[in-house]
């Protein structure tokens, strides 16, 4: 049986599940399909205690119909028709919508028509100089270099690696920095900074940083100059250190004398189908972690994402404090503190849907197991919708 | 030695280990891959650890597992660990890169279950 794995926004669909084998699949996405029954929330609860369904979108549609300042938070790994029914839900609510991608940026930039970009297949056939900056593919998109970057053949790129630059830029020696021929480690926060210098050797002027000796900078400008198809990724360590409009001026600056495109590192399996229907929809994505710190949150639906792993304990605490509805297929610290938490299908697992890769291909995904009693999450929005 | 402390600059990471069991926060894999702090020879010896650390600042304090780094580089006050829950008790706006102090501990990595109960007690 043939699938597409949404471990990641890699989307691989040359994934098999053969008997008990799962091949091709990284070991990231073989332990998601493998080990999708483990850890299941097991049915729908009001502060821990087990419920009916209906009582429990019952419930949650009161909270957030009482909320003043609601928020609607997640939905990176949610199918496209869910993410709609979301958005749709917080211009309806007038919600903070936010899925913390550190991409969302970038992203715009791309959908816009401000960065230039192309796909993943392209950058297969045709890219000779491949930069990964501030990210660590082999981790967080572990097949991304063996299937569309540096390592395979592709139509004008015969000779697959032998034929490609892959430079890598990080903070820290990351397992990508192994695989890639060459590497600048740059202390952290030095991101804008490095893009300065490479932009005053684009110049002809010799760059003068405080990490990195102005020979190597030039040495980096040279071959991003002479590149045929450069590609840059950009991973989630540049968010904060540098702004996107850095960014911006750096690639223009960069595609006045070169041939670059750009694409995000996008964290999971839908990140940038999320911008894609908050464009469409012209909706603003603001800053729910800049919100709840100054006190206007006082409610928040949470779509299959947990944001206590992802920002400071602080900021938790306050979330912990304040009315949350969660729709999730696991148990998460989020499920564990919310006041309503409802158990969906797993998304790409046990219910399809499309979704949009990395670099904006859209794919359709198929369940690969019949779903064990929960509901798909479009169909809790969809209940959810229609008594707010 | 008991009171050694040592400055260090914790950067946090996607770790495919770590996310791989991210979907099971609660077992023993996601703990022992998502509480690992990956240190710098020298860090660990100055501070005379072997498998456990304990990380401080003012947000607050987490014993996490401790390994030594792999790099071919030497990075000694700088650490690594996977972005998880353990990290985010000692990060404040920016979660990517937490100053800390670390020191020798012999006390135990908390699992999940534990830990959340320390974080939130109001919840339990």
């Amino acid at each position: 049986m043939e699938l597409i794995c949404n471990g990641c926004s890699c989307l691989c669909d040359d994934v098999e599940i053969i008997g008990n084998e799962i091949a091709h699949a990284c070991r990231k996405g073989a332990e998601f399909i493998r080990r999708y029954k483990t850890n299941r929330l097991a049915s729908p609860t009001i502060n821990g205690e087990r419920v009916e369904l209906d009582y429990a979108v019952k419930s949650a549609a009161e909270i957030i119909k009482k909320a003043k300042n609601p928020a609607v938070l997640g939905m990176g790994s949610s199918m496209l028709d869910a993410q709609r029914s979301a958005v749709e839900l917080g211009e309806k609510i007038k919600a903070t919508v936010d899925d913390f991608s550190t991409h969302a940026g970038v992203c715009r930039g791309i959908l816009e028509r401000e960065i230039k970009t192309c796909t993943l297949d392209e950058v297969k056939d045709n890219a000779d100089v491949i930069v990964y900056w501030a990210s660590d593919a082999s981790n967080s998109h572990p097949r991304h270099l063996s299937r569309f970057t540096y390592l395979p053949r592709g139509k004008n790129r015969q000779k697959g690696f032998e034929e490609r630059d892959a430079i890598c830029i990080d903070v820290r020696e990351s397992s990508t920095i192994e695989v890639c021929r060459q590497f600048h480690i740059i202390p952290p926060m030095k991101d804008g900074e490095l893009m300065k210098c490479i932009m005053e050797a684009l110049d002809g002027k010799v760059p003068k940083s405080s990490f990195l000796g102005s020979k190597e900078i030039i040495e980096l400008s040279n071959k991003l100059k002479k590149a045929e198809y450069g590609v840059i990724f950009t991973g989630a360590g540049l968010d904060g250190s540098a702004r996107v409009n850095e960014l911006k001026e750096f690639m223009n600056k960069l595609n006045a004398v070169s041939n670059f495109h750009m694409i995000p590192m996008a964290e999971q399996c839908n990140t940038r189908g999320f911008s894609q229907v908050l464009h469409e929809r012209k909706y603003e994505r603001t800053s729910f972690k800049e919100a709840l710190a100054k006190g206007k949150i006082d409610a928040a639906l949470v779509l299959c994402f947990d944001p206590i792993s992802e920002m400071p304990l602080s900021l938790s605490r306050s979330l912990s404090k304040i009315q949350t509805v969660v729709i999730d297929s696991y148990k998460t610290p989020m499920t564990e503190l919310s006041k309503v938490a409802i158990p969906c299908a797993v998304n790409g697992i046990e219910a399809g849907g499309e979704v949009i890769r990395m670099d904006g291909v859209k794919f359709g995904i198929n369940k690969i197991y019949e779903k064990d009693g929960s509901i798909e999450e479009k169909e809790i929005m969809k209940m959810l919708m229609d008594l707010i | 030695m008991q009171d050694n402390k040592i400055e260090l600059t914790v950067v946090t990471y996607d770790d495919i280990f770590a996310s791989s069991f991210s979907r099971d926060k609660f077992g023993k894999e996601y703990r022992e891959k998502a509480a690992r702090l990956s240190m710098d020879e020298s860090d660990m010896n100055a501070l005379g650890i072997k498998d456990r650390v304990e990380l401080s600042n003012e947000n607050g304090s987490v014993v996490v597992y401790a390994s030594k780094s792999t790099a071919k580089r030497g990075h000694p006050g700088l650490a690594y660990i996977p972005l998880s829950i353990y990290s985010n008790i000692l990060a404040s706006s920016d979660t990517r890169r937490i100053k800390v102090s670390a020191s020798k501990t012999e006390k135990e990595v908390h699992g999940l279950e534990e830990l959340l109960k320390a974080c939130f007690p109001a919840r339990n």
